[in-house]
């Protein structure tokens, strides 16, 4: 199975520092990633090779992942393993994802852009969760 | 109709979700959901019916007693839904970018 990649972009209403910072400050990313989720624990060791963490042990979920490159303010390459029990952390089968943010300066603020690359090593349901996901990028967007 | 459509549309009615969080508490008769639900045992059978049909309940019966318990794994598609790349990613960045627009932001230089 090929890989698939979703790509999501919001102009957010600050300078790339700003912006950029918002990702790598464990203390800001408490107040946007998983707020709704007050036990959610946030490790970044924002350097090329340093290691992404964050778990939410009680809604169950969590996502791991190392800097491939981490070049501030522009951009920040990372894999990505999504960990369904953060307690046992991430399981040996477990499909590495890549996702890539950049950060470009424009009018009003800051384009920030996600791509998120899975391998398909889920493949199954994939075709049919994009089916329905399509559907939303308006609704977000609006 | 796929999974999480008929899992959707079970959970869809503020009595049917208050029965599924009464259930994971663990297995429950129809009459004590009756109880919990405020609501006769017919009616509420109707929505354990709903609950069963879409797979998140499953009705055990045991002797004259029949329990209604939930069907492990059965909110999954819910949860996968909402961690989708795309879904997951949109919301995300709308709320970095509340964030970032937040009273805090004044303060920056």
């Amino acid at each position: 199975m090929s890989d698939s990649t979703v790509t999501v972009t919001r102009v957010v209403p600050a300078d790339a520092d700003r912006a950029f910072r918002a990702w790598m400050d464990p203390a800001e990313l408490a107040r946007w990633w998983w707020p709704q989720w007050p036990d959610t624990t946030y490790e970044v060791d924002a350097r090329q090779g340093g290691r992404l963490r964050i778990t939410a042990p009680s809604a169950g979920v969590g996502v791991e992942g190392a800097f491939l490159e981490h070049d501030p303010p522009r951009r920040f390459v990372m894999t990505w393993t999504w960990v369904d029990d953060p307690a046992a952390g991430v399981p040996a089968d477990a499909a590495v994802d890549t996702v890539e943010v950049t950060f470009t300066p424009g009018d009003g603020g800051t384009e920030v852009t996600v791509r998120h690359t899975s391998s398909g090593h889920d493949g199954g349901d994939e075709q049919g969760w994009n089916d329905v996901l399509d559907r939303l990028p308006g609704h977000l967007a609006s | 109709m796929s999974s999480l459509d008929a899992v959707v549309g079970a959970i869809a009615s503020e009595p049917r979700r208050r029965v599924v969080e009464h259930l994971a508490d663990g297995p429950a008769t129809v009459s004590a959901l009756a109880e919990v639900l405020g609501m006769s045992v017919p009616g509420t059978m109707r929505h354990v019916d709903r609950l069963a049909e879409a797979g998140i309940v499953l009705r055990t019966k045991a002797g004259r007693v029949v329990t209604v318990e939930l069907v492990p794994g059965s909110l999954d598609p819910l949860a996968t839904w909402a961690l989708q790349h795309r879904l997951f990613w949109g919301n995300h960045l709308d709320r970095l970018a509340g964030h970032l627009a937040g009273p805090t932001d004044r303060s920056e230089p």
